[in-house]
């Protein structure tokens, strides 16, 4: 879901977006910046910002994750944007998109006033969001977007100049970024999802419910990414492995096999499972911003070893056996003379050792 | 004299298997109480674990049975059952299921479990019958096989459904000290290694064979202390240490506890002391000078303190583990509460009320110093056992109520030597008194021993010196005139049909009860039973997912996992302190930090046990402090008794409970929405307060089910919020609160 809204946004949008932890600015508010505006901004209220594409610095206000942007948007044209800011909260799930640079704020804006900033703005610099999602937990997307004009033709049209550094650009980013935008908001970019997910011992190829301590263990995962309207093999290298039981025992991170097929890839490790027996839960935790969520889960029991599994012989208990032998033998060969060897003189003895 | 064609010896052997074998079916009898009035199901806890493991090894034999790896308890560390557990009480039932559909009798494996403690309870009473007649004769025998046959000490563990280790174990100590005794007499390796066999067997069924592991060492010391030591007593203990060691420590449980606990310690330094005493023994018997024998006795001294001290530096030195807590609980009643709170929470680890030996031995608790005293007159060989039996057994049984088991056997066998000897005294030259048959055959009987005791190669021959003083007793009292005769007879007939009656009620009344099913009584005297247990248990396993993990207080763990098949954090088992902790914290803390644990031992639903709507007393609000404490023996950081309590020291459920109470899970899981049922304010039947005006309002986990008398109470554990908000904020948007906004700005 897209939610663009304006500076005349009604309550309820507020109090909706305010449960995803997004507190969008007071009515009549615009985010201003008096550095980057764009020419063609009206009024001489500065509300006409301009973003610039990314440079791989602190003063950055796109996002460069390719998840979510092709590379020709992040590197592309600066884009326009006049509407209203939102504050970003705290949640894990938000991933701010576009947001405001470190010299813009956000501030009421009317006809009838003059510029004076007489209080503290409520959000300002990069606090401002202005493009923001949130991805639910169950891979659900929406994202906010603090300006309807923003997807207009005009703005996807129209050229970039910015005032204060007087750059120069044939084409706002607008239009690219709207798309890839749309894209990943519909689930068509940064959509990975598990195939299938195997484990067997070393050397065997079924999968038991059940393994031993200290089994070695193949665990493989098969990932593909939804590109470009057809499921590819997925190119991460984090991919990583827990075998966990209250805490994590094992994490490891797994290897990217070159993938035969091309829809998927699959990722493999071996490992030897832990001295410890319980309940394990083999567990592929895969949350990167852009990208949905893997959670993928298998619970195995480790059991310890049967009563048939320990070596039989230890060579440290060789004395022991060697007593117990003759022993044995030297019992057998005393009863045999006790037995055989009985005299008339023996008779009381044998009464007191019956 | 010839009766019905038959000698009088034949006609007497006759009616003493008879006898038994009707005391036998009587005691198999009067334990079907509980299937009459309810049905043939498991009843309590542990015997449901018990019922699972059989059923479990029945399916899949022996040997997956010994390594079994239960990951279906204890989630997610899981328990070694195959390992810790006292196999051979499954073992028996399973033994018995093969025999019997070797024969193509298919019987349930749950009708054998429910009729297995009755069945044994039989057994009883013959190795009550045979140990007694070894002591005394054998009409103080059959008067032993039926008072344990009906004594309710011991029904109350034995009754059908009560598929516990205990069933088995007390015949087996029985059959085990009765073996143990005629080893004694005969001094024959034979015997003691029987005894030991026993012994294994009893290992192998019941943690209580440490009873007889030192009450047997004991019971040789007193002897060599009284100078008593013979042949028979070295080769009877010796076999039987060595054998019954050996054996014990093939189970899995036990392992190498025989030579690394302090508990076995006594068994085999007194082993140690018998091997010494007889070398000096057999030393002396060639020298024979004064000088010598001080030597020789200053030597076993030294030696037994040598042995000692060794003793106490191993323990020191960490080679032998030292007394366990449950030990220790047993020789300071209060140390449980304050060192294991877990040992102490269960009710039936409680120190004992004086009315339960009244109740659960009557008239018997008056006869058996009367037994004791008069194994006091003649202290041979088997009444020292009895005697110490006697002492040890009343102690512990007057420490921990669970013992009364172990000390209905001994108080059962004195009493009936006492009843015996008194008949011995009025009814024996009174034959047309039709009363006691079994007396008739008195006389018989007591010349078999003492001609067996001449004939056995002891110096000391005990039995001749008890006949013959028995014949002078007897002597003595002839002059007692009918009348006084008949008082003492009619008056000991009333007390023991009284003695029937009381044993009959208690059983019927008190011990029947399968505690997973309640009856009581409506207003018009019919029987209303009240089912929640299975109700919910079935509710569980019919409606959740097979893999889905239910937190409870330990208690109910065995039987979730026996009715519901679900997995369980906890279970009756204990053996984690600190996992049962994690439990108690999750249920005394407030719900954000118990939704953290649940979150992490990937609960799925909690089960809460609620009595307030009809009265029952054991529910889990009224075990909520023990889990406090359990809680805070592993967390006293964050659980916190003292907060449970007003300043005034009460625990209260009403409007005076503390907050903390009141923001503990387990309260808002008990009481929620229990004020909505009266339609105002709730009123608890068990603790008798009003609860507090207003909505319980629960976030992290909502009601699943709720039993027909809100005795169960099942919530689903809620998931994450799938947007993030904490699960506070989504309940309050869910009852349509608006999230606080931020003040506006004024211009």
């Amino acid at each position: 879901m897209i939610l663009a809204t304006s500076s005349k946004t009604s309550e309820t949008i507020r109090d909706f977006s305010r449960e995803f932890d997004i507190e969008i600015d007071d009515k009549d508010t615009f985010v201003i910046d008096h550095f980057n505006y764009d020419i063609f901004d009206e009024g001489g209220k500065h509300t006409l910002v301009i973003i610039d594409n990314n440079k791989g610095n602190n003063d950055d206000s796109i996002t460069n994750n390719p998840a979510i942007l092709s590379k020709e948007v992040i590197e592309g044209s600066p884009i326009l944007f006049r509407g209203i800011g939102h504050k970003v909260g705290s949640s894990p799930l938000l991933v701010k998109i576009l947001w405001g640079r470190n010299t813009s704020y956000s501030y009421e804006v009317r006809e009838d006033q003059k510029n004076i900033v007489d209080q503290v703005p409520f959000i300002s610099g990069n606090q401002i969001g202005l493009v923001t999602a949130l991805q639910a937990r169950n891979n659900a997307r929406i994202t906010f977007v603090g300006s309807l004009e923003f997807f207009s033709d005009r703005f996807f049209d129209s050229p970039v100049h910015n005032v204060v550094t007087s750059e120069k650009f044939p084409k706002s980013g607008n239009e690219d970024f709207a798309m890839d935008l749309v894209k990943w908001t519909f689930q068509k970019k940064g959509v990975i999802k598990v195939i299938s997910r195997h484990h067997n011992k070393e050397g065997e190829t079924e999968q038991l419910e059940t393994y031993r301590i200290k089994d070695n263990i193949t665990y493989t995962i098969e990932i593909s990414e939804y590109v470009n309207d057809q499921w590819q093999a997925f190119n991460g290298t984090d991919v990583q492995f827990e075998a966990i039981m209250l805490d994590p025992y094992i994490r490891k991170t797994l290897t990217p096999t070159s993938s035969p097929d091309l829809e998927s890839r699959k990722f493999i490790t071996n490992i030897q499972l832990p001295d410890v027996y319980g309940v394990f839960t083999f567990r592929v935790n895969y949350k990167r911003p852009g990208y949905s969520y893997i959670d993928d889960k298998s619970v195995v029991a480790i059991r310890p070893f049967r009563h048939n599994e320990y070596p039989r012989y230890i060579s440290a208990a060789y004395p022991y056996y060697t007593v117990t032998a003759s022993m044995i033998v030297s019992f057998l060969i005393f009863s045999i003379v006790w037995i055989f060897n009985e005299d008339p003189s023996s008779k009381n003895k044998t009464k007191k050792t019956n | 004299m010839k009766v019905l064609g038959l000698e009088t010896q034949n006609i007497s052997a006759l009616l003493k298997v008879v006898i038994l074998g009707l005391i036998a079916a009587v005691a198999l009898a009067s334990r079907l109480f509980s299937i009459i009035r309810f049905e043939s199901v498991i009843h309590e806890f542990d015997p449901w674990f018990n019922y699972r493991t059989t059923r479990f090894l029945v399916a899949n034999g022996f040997y997956e049975f010994w390594n079994w790896f239960d990951e279906r308890s204890w989630y997610p560390l899981g328990r070694v059952v195959g390992g810790t557990v006292y196999p051979g009480l499954m073992v028996t039932s399973a033994t018995i299921y093969n025999i019997l559909h070797a024969l193509n009798f298919t019987v349930d494996i749950r009708n054998i479990c429910v009729l297995l403690a009755p069945l044994f309870s039989g057994f009883t009473s013959v190795a009550a019958y045979l140990l007694t007649s070894e002591i005394k004769d054998s009409s103080a025998g059959l008067l032993a096989a039926a008072f344990i046959g009906v004594a309710p000490g011991y029904i109350s563990r034995s009754v059908a459904g009560s598929y516990d280790n205990e069933g088995i174990a007390i015949f087996l100590l029985m059959f085990t000290f009765y073996l143990w005794i005629k080893a004694l007499k005969e001094g024959s390796a034979y015997w003691g290694a029987l005894t030991a066999l026993f012994y294994f067997y009893m290992v192998a069924a019941w943690g209580g064979y440490v009873f007889i592991i030192n009450l047997i060492p004991l019971h040789a010391f007193t002897l060599i202390l009284m100078g008593r030591f013979s042949t028979r007593l070295y080769v009877a203990y010796s076999s039987f240490y060595i054998l019954g060691t050996l054996m014990s420590m093939q189970i899995p449980f036990v392992g190498f506890q025989p030579t690394r606990t302090s508990e076995h310690m006594a068994a085999l330094g007194i082993f140690g002391l018998i091997q010494i005493i007889a070398f000096v023994e057999f030393a002396r018997s060639y020298i024979s000078s004064n000088q010598a024998q001080i030597l020789f006795k200053s030597f076993v001294v030294i030696s037994f303190v040598g042995m000692l001290s060794g003793l106490v530096l191993l323990t020191l030195g960490g080679y032998i583990a030292p007394w366990t807590g449950r030990f220790y609980s047993l020789w300071d009643t209060g140390y449980a509460k304050k060192f294991i709170p877990i040992i102490a929470s269960v009710s039936e680890h409680q120190p004992t009320a004086w009315p339960s030996f009244f109740f659960d031995l009557e008239m018997l608790i008056f006869l058996f110093p009367a037994g004791i005293y008069l194994c006091f007159k003649e202290l041979h060989d088997g009444h020292v056992f009895l005697i110490l039996y006697g002492i040890t057994a009343s102690y512990f049984a007057g420490v921990m109520v669970r013992l009364m088991l172990a000390l209905t056997p001994v108080v059962c066998v004195t009493s009936a030597i006492a009843i015996s000897r008194l008949f011995d005294i009025y009814l024996k030259l009174d034959p047309e008194d039709s009363d006691n048959n079994s007396v008739k055959s008195n006389k018989s009987v007591i010349d078999k021993p003492s001609r067996k005791g001449d004939s056995s190669r002891s110096t000391s021959s005990p039995s001749t010196n008890k006949s013959s003083e028995k014949k002078k007793k007897s002597e003595h009292f002839r002059i007692l005139g009918f009348d006084t005769r008949i008082l003492v007879i009619s008056n000991f007939f009333i007390f023991l049909t009284i003695f029937i009656w009381h044993c009959t009620w208690v059983t019927s009344n008190a011990y029947s009860s399968p505690s997973i099913v309640l009856a009581s009584r409506q207003a018009d005297g019919s029987q209303y039973i009240i089912d929640d247990f299975r109700e919910a248990y079935y509710w569980l396993r019919k409606n959740t997912d097979y893999s889905s993990k239910v937190m409870s207080w330990w208690d109910y763990g065995y039987q979730i996992a026996g009715m519901a098949d679900r997995t369980v954090l906890v279970d009756n088992n204990t053996w984690n302190n600190t996992h049962i902790a994690t439990v108690g914290k999750a249920m005394s803390s407030p719900e954000d930090v118990a939704y953290k644990i649940m979150r992490r031992h990937d609960v799925d639903y909690v089960l809460v046990i609620f009595g307030g709507l009809l009265g029952y007393s054991g529910d889990d609000i009224n075990k909520f402090l023990w889990m406090i404490r359990i809680a805070e023996g592993v967390y006293p950081n964050e659980v916190k008794e003292v907060n449970f309590f007003t300043p005034r020291g009460e625990y209260r459920v009403d409007d005076e409970a503390t907050p903390t109470m009141r923001n503990s899970l387990m309260y808002k899981m008990s009481y929620h929405n229990y004020n909505e049922l009266f339609g105002g304010q709730g009123q608890d039947r068990v603790r008798g307060a009003r609860l507090p005006i207003g909505k319980i309002k629960l976030d992290t986990v909502e009601e699943a089910y709720t039993t027909e008398n809100w005795i169960v109470r099942i919530y689903k554990v809620k998931k994450l919020d799938n947007i993030g908000r904490s699960l506070e904020q989504a309940g309050e948007f869910e009852s349509g609160k608006k999230r606080r906004k931020r003040v506006k700005r004024t211009n």
